[in-house]
C-alpha cells in the first residue's frame, strides 16, 4: 500500500493543479533499486491496462531507462495520431535506447505541429522544443535554431532558452 | 475549463496547451511596468511559467515578488 501510494505521487492526477510543472525525477532518484524495478513494472501494466495513454508514464519509463518497455513504446509510437503523443514517445524511446530513427520521427511531428491553422500551434511548438533537446544533436539544434527569429515571440524565446538549457544536458 | 476538460475527457497533451493560452492572455492583460507575485514550488524547465507567463510578464517589464 505504501508503494502504491509513493507511485501515485510519481505519476499524480492529469490536471493542471498535479501536472503544471510537474517533474517526478526527484521522487523517482530517491527510490530504492527494488523500489524502481517495482515501479518499472507497475507503469509498463499501466500502459497496457489503461484505456487512455498518458505521457508521464512514458517519460517516467524513458527515465527509468526501461529497456523492458521498449516493444510497447516502439507499438504506441505505430498506433499514435497526436503529433505532440509521437514526439514525446520517440524521445523518450530515444532516450532508452539511442535509436537515430527516432530523429527523423520526432523532426517530422514538429513539422506536423508547425501549422497556423491550428489555434495552439505555438504553444504546440513552444512545449516540443523542450522535448528535443534531448536528442542532444547538432542537427536538431539546428532546427530549433531556425524558429530563433521566428515572429512568434513566445516561440522565439523558447527556442533560445531551449537551446542554451541543451548545452547543461 | 478544468470542468471542461474533465467534461470532454481532454487528455493532458492536448488540455496544456489550453491553459497556456489562457494564461498568455492573463499575463497579456497584466499593465506594463506592473508587479505580481509569484508562488512557485520547484517548477520544471518546461513549466507554464517559464515558458509562457515569465517571458511575456518580463517583456511588460513587470516586477516580481517571490513568495
Amino acid at each position: 500500500m505504501e508503494i502504491e501510494n509513493k507511485f501515485e505521487k510519481i505519476i499524480p492526477s492529469k490536471d493542471y493543479k498535479h501536472r503544471n510543472g510537474f517533474n517526478n525525477n526527484n521522487i523517482v532518484d530517491n527510490l530504492s533499486q527494488s523500489e524502481k524495478k517495482e515501479l518499472e513494472d507497475w507503469l509498463i501494466e499501466k500502459l497496457l491496462i489503461d484505456r487512455e495513454l498518458d505521457t508521464l508514464i512514458v517519460e517516467t519509463l524513458a527515465y527509468l531507462k526501461s529497456n523492458k518497455a521498449l516493444p510497447i513504446l516502439n507499438n504506441l509510437l505505430k498506433t499514435s495520431s497526436n503529433e505532440m503523443v509521437k514526439l514525446i514517445i520517440s524521445t523518450s524511446i530515444f532516450e532508452i535506447s539511442h535509436d537515430n530513427m527516432m530523429v527523423s520521427i520526432a523532426i517530422s511531428s514538429l513539422k506536423n505541429i508547425d501549422n497556423i491553422n491550428d489555434s495552439y500551434y505555438v504553444f504546440k511548438i513552444t512545449s516540443a522544443f523542450y522535448y528535443l533537446i534531448k536528442f542532444n544533436s547538432v542537427d536538431v539544434n539546428n532546427i530549433i535554431r531556425e524558429y530563433t527569429h521566428h515572429k512568434e515571440y513566445l516561440i522565439s524565446y523558447n527556442a533560445q532558452r531551449a537551446l542554451r538549457l541543451s548545452l547543461e544536458i | 475549463m478544468q470542468n471542461l476538460i474533465n467534461s470532454k475527457n481532454i487528455p493532458w497533451e492536448d488540455a496544456k496547451p489550453m491553459w497556456e493560452r489562457l494564461s498568455a492572455k492573463w499575463a497579456q492583460g497584466i499593465p506594463n511596468g506592473g508587479t505580481v507575485n509569484v508562488y512557485l514550488n520547484n517548477p520544471s524547465t518546461s513549466s507554464i511559467w517559464d515558458t509562457i507567463e515569465r517571458p511575456i510578464l518580463e517583456s511588460k517589464g513587470v516586477n516580481f515578488i517571490f513568495r
